[in-house]
Formats: structure tokens, C-alpha cells, sequence
């Protein structure tokens, strides 16, 4: 466990109200963490290639973590974990998809094309907590990143 | 030849009225014989007994040709052994050939054979100028050489070495032609005078007339039994219209096939007619008229009505006879019936005509092929469906018409149907028609090479384009409702997880107090259950489209248009949106209602996102395309990447998550303007330069005059 810098974790979510549940949760946490929202795929493609609005390397820090939604506007989830884990840079970031769907089609796809895991969004509140503090601690209290 | 006079002949002169008296007896029984109507032979046989009979000789016989020999065909008085030898006179050489002249005809030996060949000498005493040979003292006869001298009647002359002293051999002639000879033995001397020798010529010209004619009549009715039987077989009448005295002969089959009682039949043109039925009887007449004016052959068809009124048709053929100057004698025929024939080849026409027409009308297309593909039999029901003519075909492989991804599976198939008899293959494939387009058939082969009636491959296919058209297109519709269905429950599970997190939230800031995120909670929650209701609206809508409730009727662009900004007047006037509308008179085709909607939701698409823009502007405006007139709405808000143009019409699509709306306006639009028989697309420069959805209705015309609201 790094005591130095903050834990980076890149969240793309469309829906604002899902960021917030995120981000309440993990905020809660006790490893440091810094969770950069972008809401769109496109925003995310930008974010990890640095380009865009996120040309500045200082704006855009290398996340350790990538939560993913699949569906999403402009660029679609899919094709943001498509391209990402193309790219000898960003291949080795770990990708949690978080998504409503449940159907075994979109798992299928986030698998073949590089998802590390796949997580459903609970619609009962208590199971999304317990959801979030699961990938949490997993992710971030025993997952081991490299510096 | 003078005779010469000596006692014995004066004897005979002295007896001449006896002989006279018995010479005209025999003529008029021999002529009576003649003209009896008795078989051949036996008229032969009877003559010659009455001329034995009646002449007193020892031995008469008739000889009559025969092949290429003169035996006797009758005979009284010769022996046994005489017969032996002498019933032929052929000579033959030591090899038994037969001994002929240098024309290759057989030498007619003995004195009968010169007799026969009339190479008498008429110089010679011993015969007379018509041809006879006379001999009444048999060796020391005058003229006679001795027997010893001429080989030509060594060893001949039978009858003088039996002892017959008196010896006459008459020619029987017909036409000036040798056909046989009387031969008249006895053995007592000077029994024959130049004048009862002259007798015999004479009665021997009119046997050898009789003869004639009795062989011919005999050869007649053997013909005439054997056409007899022809004609019976056939029931063929036979008739003849003699010209001259303008009467007919009907035979009773004639009679019968006209209707014409044979009992009571006269033979006048009238009878005849009578029984022709009345619209033919100028033309039998022409025919007539014809065959003895021009055409010695004549032949013509008509109906016969009989007296129970049926009508029967007749086929009637005949020849002219003429006389020397060329003069019509009579004309000869024969008739027959032909109704049997004429209702059968009728009921065969119409059952063709029936097959025919069956085959040229079915939805089907009927083609035979042979063991190698080629068409042999195309009906033409298959020009109605995919233009081919059966002669554009003919003898081409089934292959050429096949398409090239199919063809290889087409020629599988094909393989084994041709392998077993009567074995039968289903498919499909596309096939290519005259005018070159595809169409997909199914169709059924059924192996028929070993039925000699077909002995090709047949084939019966129909199109069904259309049924694959239904197919793919219900396949789409599926699809579609998949997607539909897995858009809807992630659309609507979303704001659901939002409500219940942020329920769960709202309970924790609550008891802690915690003014700020409660405010928070609240505003998620009320979002997220607005999202919900005006996602669930909208799903109706979407669904009401498919159905076309309101008829259709035209109506002017500028109304439609007018409505809809009432609808989004609110949006409009918030943002300050200044709104252009084309002056065109565009008039519109289709469901009031649903025009004015899919115009509501294009211009509060424009509304939405203005973005920054300080001087927004909305255009409402047509555009004449090649194929109709094109409609648009054009704004100068946002835009977007045109890249992503393609997923804006997609439902639930948002391009940007922070703008309101659910994402089907634009998927309501396109289902509008899609039931209308048109299309919808977007362009855009990219972020910042405004859109413009362009748009096609079917029927959108323009007025003749501006129309008023």
C-alpha cells in the first residue's frame, strides 16, 4: 500500500446521479483516492491520449484504475476499452466495467476485448454500497499497483 | 395352199352340208359355253368335251399358256404317256436347262411349238394362212418331210408316231397374240378340210376372246372382292355420278353414310342434295363444277343430315373419267365419315387449348431440362414473371441464369436429382431475369429422364421475392424490437438505480442533518423519476406512430410548421430562438398530427442545443432534389461531429449527457418521416457550426398557387 501519491481512478459515467453515488462512496474511503468523472467516450479517449482538452499531461494523470460504463454518448464503452487495451501504454491499466446491462452479450464483448471485470449496478441501494466497498477494498485496499 | 382335189376329197365336199350343219350346232354350244358364268377351267373342259363330242375325233385338247410353257389346260382322248411328254414343250438340253433362242425365249418344240410361235410357213402344204397346221395322212401327208429327215421332229411328232393320222393344230388368238392352240387327233385318214380346219380358226378367235375376257372378269372379281373388303373394313362408301345422264349409283354403305335409304334411292341430283345440308351444298356443287371444268381430282367435305335431323360429316373424293375427246364421262368416288374423327380432334384441341392455358396462367413456371442442364421446355407463364421468352432459352444451360454466389449449390443440387430416377430436390436460389435484375425463386426439380413422355429434368419455381422481402424485413423488425427492448430497460433501470441510491442517501443525510447533500439527494431523485415519466411518455408516442390513425390528406407546409411552434413556444421564446419558414407553398401529404410532431420535435432538437449561440436561429426550408423535394430544418446551435451523425436517430442516443431529453425525440422524427415513405438525415460542420436535418415526405408537391394557413 502507497502512502505517497493518491490512488488516480478514472470514472466514465453518463449519468450524473451515478457519478455521485460513486464518488460518495469512495470518497468515504480511507485509501486516498482521486476520482477524475468524465462523462462521455470520447471525453475518455481524449483523457488517456492526451488530447483534446486534456493536451496538458498535468491535467490528465495516468489513472491506475478505469471504471467503465458501457453505455455512453458520442463514444461508446465498448469502443473506449477497444482502444485503450490497442494501446502498449494504456493496456496494462486494469478496466472494471460498471454497467446496468446484465446481458450476456455485452459481457461477452467487455471480456474478449480486454475487461478485467465486470460489475452490474444494483438497483437495491444497500447492495450497491456493499458493492462499492467490496471494489474498494479490493481494488484499493489489497489490489498492488506499480508506482 | 391349194388342196388337192382327189377322191376322198370329193367324198367330204359331198358331206359338207352334214359337216356345215354340225359345225353351226357346235359354234352356238361353244359360244353358249363361252358365255356362261362358269369358273375358267371348267368352261375350258367343257368346250373341248362338247367340240369331242360333237365332232366325233379321237383326241381334243386345249393348249393355253402358262408361265413361259403351252400345256393342256383340257383335254379328252390322249393317253397317259402322251401326256408324259408331250404336256410340255420345252426343250431341254442335257444339263435339263431349257433350250432358248437367241432372244432369250424358250424353243417351243414340235410342230405345236411352231404353231405356237407362229413360224408357220404358209407356202407349205401342211399349213394354212391362218397360222393352222393340217394333216390328214399322217406321214405320207403332202409337204410332211419324212420323219426321218428333220431333226427338229425327231423324236417329236408324237402324234403321228402314236398313229394319229389326221392331225389339226388351230392358234387361239387374243389381240393378235398366240395365247394357246386347239389340237384336234384322229387316227383315221382325211378327216380335215381347208374349209372345217378355216372353221376351227374362226371359232378359235372367238374361244380366244372369250378366254380373254373370262381371265379379266375373273381378275375383276377378285379385285373387286378384295376392294369389297377394303371398303367394308373402312366403311368407306363407293359412288358414281354418271355426267351424261346425270344419275347417281350409290353403293348401300354410300346410302347409308348420306342417310339416303338404299331400297328407295332413284339416283337424281335432288335425292342426293337433299340429304347435303343446305349450307353446303354450293360448295359440293363448285367442287363437282370444278373437277369437270379444270381439276380431274375431286375432293370436298360437307355435312350430311339424316332424317332424325343428326348431322354427320362427310369426306368425299372422286376422279373424273373421260372419253377420248376428253369429255366428261362420270365422276367415281368413295365417302366416309369423319364426324368421329372431327369431334375427337375438337375434344383434343380443347383439352391443349386447356393445358395450354393452364400452363401459360399458373403463378408457376414450368421449365424441362436435360441430363446436362439445357432447357429444352420453358412454359410461358414464365415470360409474365421473369420476361423470358421460351425461344430466348431454348437449348441454353439452366446455369446462365443462375446467380454466381448460388450457382455452385444450384449445380449440387442438380447432381443429385440427375442421379436416381424420380428423385425430387427443393431450394432456393436468385435467378437472374431477361431485363437482368434478381429475383429469388424456389423452386422443385423432379428427376423424369426415364419417363419417355418428359425424359428431361422438370422444374417448377416461383418467385418469391417478396416473401423474402417480408422475411428480411420482419427479421429487421425483430431486431429492432430487441434493440428497442434493451435500450428501454437499461433507459428506464438507470434513473431507477438513481432513485433508490439516492432514497437510501437522502435517509442518512436526513439523520445527519446534512441540509446540503439532503438538497442533493432531492434533486437526483426528482430527475431521476422526471427522466422515468417523460421516457415512458414519449415510448407511447413512439409506439402510436406505427399506427396511422387520421387519413391522409395534403396540407400547406406553413400550417404544420406553425402548430409545432406553438407546441415549443415556450423553449423558443426562453431562449430567444428567431424562427425562418420558407415562403414556398410546399404542400405536405400525410397525418396532420403526426407531421406537426415530427416538426415539434425537430425544432425543439434545434432549440435544445443552441448552446452559447447569442443570435440563435432556426430555418425551416425546402430544397428541390432529383427525385422530390427535400425539406429541412437547419439550426446555428452546436452541431456535431458528423461522425457521429449516424447515432443520433438511434433511440436513447444522447450526445451530450448534460442537455435534457431523453434521446427519442430524434428516434420519433425519423419512425415519422420513415411511415411517411421518406428519409431523414443529418450534416453538420462539427461542434459550433449549427446542424441541419434534412428530410424527404413522399407526395410533398408544390401548390400552384400560395396557399393560406
Amino acid at each position: 500500500m502507497s502512502t505517497g501519491e493518491p490512488l488516480v481512478i478514472l470514472l466514465v459515467e453518463d449519468d450524473p446521479a451515478h457519478a455521485e453515488i460513486v464518488r460518495r462512496n469512495l470518497a468515504d474511503f480511507r485509501v486516498a483516492n482521486r476520482l477524475v468523472h468524465v462523462e462521455d467516450g470520447q471525453a475518455a479517449l481524449d483523457y488517456l491520449f492526451r488530447q483534446g482538452r486534456y493536451g496538458d499531461p498535468a491535467s490528465s494523470a495516468r489513472p491506475h484504475l478505469i471504471l467503465l460504463d458501457l453505455r455512453l454518448p458520442k463514444v461508446d464503452g465498448l469502443e473506449v476499452l477497444r482502444r485503450l487495451k490497442e494501446d502498449d501504454q494504456l493496456k496494462s491499466i486494469p478496466t472494471v466495467v460498471l454497467t446496468t446491462s446484465g446481458a450476456e452479450s455485452d459481457m461477452v464483448n467487455a471480456y474478449s476485448n480486454g475487461a478485467g471485470s465486470y460489475l452490474v449496478k444494483p438497483v437495491d441501494f444497500t447492495k450497491f454500497t456493499a458493492l462499492m466497498e467490496a471494489f474498494g477494498f479490493y481494488w484499493l485496499a489489497w489490489n498492488r499497483f506499480p508506482e | 395352199m391349194t388342196a388337192e382335189v382327189g377322191s376322198d376329197e370329193l367324198a367330204r365336199m359331198t358331206a359338207a352340208p352334214r359337216d356345215a350343219d354340225l359345225l353351226l350346232q357346235l359354234s352356238v354350244e361353244i359360244l353358249g359355253l363361252l358365255n356362261e358364268n362358269l369358273a375358267f377351267p371348267d368352261t375350258i373342259q367343257r368346250v373341248v368335251a362338247a367340240i369331242k363330242r360333237r365332232t366325233g375325233f379321237d383326241a381334243v385338247g386345249i393348249r393355253l399358256r402358262h408361265g413361259e410353257d403351252f400345256p393342256y389346260s383340257a383335254q379328252d382322248g390322249f393317253s397317259n404317256e402322251f401326256l408324259l411328254t408331250e404336256n410340255t414343250l420345252h426343250g431341254r438340253a442335257k444339263d435339263a436347262d431349257i433350250c432358248r433362242d437367241e432372244r432369250g425365249l424358250p424353243r417351243l418344240e414340235c410342230t405345236c411349238g411352231l404353231v405356237l410361235s407362229g413360224q408357220t410357213d404358209p407356202t407349205s402344204s401342211l399349213f394354212t394362212a391362218g397360222g393352222s397346221c393340217l394333216v390328214n395322212r399322217g406321214w405320207d401327208s403332202p409337204g410332211f418331210p419324212g420323219a426321218h429327215n428333220d431333226p427338229r421332229h425327231n423324236p417329236r411328232n408324237r402324234c403321228l408316231h402314236d398313229g394319229f393320222n389326221s392331225v389339226a393344230l388351230v392358234p387361239i388368238r387374243a389381240h393378235q397374240r398366240i395365247i394357246g392352240l386347239l389340237q384336234l387327233n384322229d387316227h383315221r385318214l382325211d378327216r380335215f378340210t381347208l374349209e372345217s380346219v378355216q372353221f376351227f380358226e374362226g371359232l378359235c378367235a372367238g374361244i380366244g376372246l372369250a378366254l380373254m375376257r373370262k381371265q379379266a372378269e375373273e381378275a375383276l372379281l377378285t379385285n373387286k372382292a378384295k376392294l369389297e373388303l377394303a371398303l367394308t373394313s373402312s366403311n368407306m362408301g363407293t359412288w358414281q355420278w354418271d355426267v351424261v345422264t346425270d344419275k347417281r349409283s350409290f353403293d348401300v354403305r354410300t346410302c347409308t353414310l348420306l342417310g339416303i335409304d338404299p331400297t328407295t334411292f332413284g339416283g337424281t341430283a335432288e335425292e342426293f342434295f337433299a340429304a347435303v345440308h343446305p349450307s353446303d351444298r354450293e360448295a359440293v356443287k363448285l367442287a363437282l363444277r370444278r373437277t369437270l371444268e379444270e381439276n380431274p381430282f375431286y375432293e370436298t367435305e360437307y355435312r350430311a343430315i339424316w332424317h332424325d335431323g343428326s348431322s354427320h360429316h362427310i369426306s368425299a373424293r372422286g376422279r373424273c373419267v373421260r372419253d377420248d375427246a376428253g369429255q366428261p364421262l362420270s365422276v367415281n368416288g368413295v365417302v366416309w365419315d369423319t364426324s368421329e374423327y372431327r369431334q375427337m380432334q375438337a375434344a383434343l384441341r380443347r383439352s391443349e387449348a386447356m393445358q395450354r392455358a393452364m400452363i401459360a396462367n399458373i403463378s408457376d413456371a414450368i421449365s424441362v431440362i436435360d441430363g446436362n442442364g439445357n432447357n429444352q421446355f420453358k412454359s410461358s407463364s414464365a415470360g409474365k414473371w421473369f420476361g423470358w421468352l421460351p425461344e430466348d432459352v431454348a437449348g441454353t444451360p439452366l446455369w446462365d441464369r443462375v446467380h454466381t454466389e448460388d450457382l455452385e449449390r444450384i449445380q449440387a443440387a442438380f447432381k443429385a436429382v440427375v442421379a436416381e430416377n424420380g428423385a425430387t430436390q427443393t431450394g432456393e436460389c436468385r435467378y437472374r431475369c431477361k431485363d437482368g435484375s434478381y429475383k429469388w425463386i424456389e423452386y422443385t426439380a423432379t428427376n423424369l429422364l426415364g419417363d419417355p413422355d418428359i425424359a428431361g429434368v422438370l422444374l417448377n419455381y416461383h418467385d418469391i421475392t417478396e416473401r423474402k422481402q417480408a422475411e428480411e424485413a420482419a427479421r429487421e423488425k425483430h431486431a429492432e424490437l430487441e434493440r428497442f427492448t434493451y435500450s428501454v430497460s437499461h433507459d428506464l433501470k438507470s434513473p431507477l438505480v438513481t432513485i433508490e441510491t439516492f432514497l437510501a442517501y437522502l435517509e442518512q443525510d436526513l439523520e445527519r442533518n446534512d441540509a446540503v447533500n439532503v438538497a442533493k439527494d432531492f434533486g437526483f431523485i426528482r430527475n431521476a423519476a422526471s427522466k422515468m415519466s417523460l421516457l415512458l411518455d414519449e415510448l407511447l408516442r413512439l409506439s402510436r406512430v406505427g399506427r396511422m390513425t387520421n387519413p391522409s390528406a395534403e396540407v400547406p407546409l406553413l400550417a404544420v410548421v406553425n402548430e409545432a411552434l406553438n407546441l415549443v413556444a415556450g423553449r423558443f421564446a426562453a431562449r430567444s430562438v428567431a424562427v425562418e419558414i420558407t415562403d414556398q407553398p410546399v404542400l405536405l401529404y400525410g397525418d396532420r398530427q403526426r407531421l406537426v410532431e415530427l416538426f415539434q420535435n425537430l425544432l425543439d432538437n434545434a432549440a435544445k442545443f443552441m448552446g452559447e449561440q447569442s443570435t440563435p436561429r432556426v430555418e425551416v426550408g425546402v430544397e428541390s432534389a432529383e427525385d422530390g423535394i427535400l425539406l429541412y430544418v437547419r439550426d446555428n446551435g452546436i452541431g456535431f461531429e458528423q461522425l457521429h451523425s449516424d447515432r443520433l436517430f438511434g433511440l436513447f442516443e444522447r450526445l451530450d449527457p448534460n442537455t435534457e431529453g431523453t434521446g427519442l425525440g430524434l428516434a420519433l422524427a425519423k419512425r415519422i418521416v420513415q411511415v411517411h415513405g421518406g428519409k431523414i438525415w443529418s450534416v453538420s460542420d462539427g461542434s459550433g457550426t449549427g446542424a441541419t436535418f434534412k428530410f424527404t415526405l413522399a407526395h410533398t408537391r408544390l401548390a400552384k398557387h400560395r396557399e393560406g394557413t
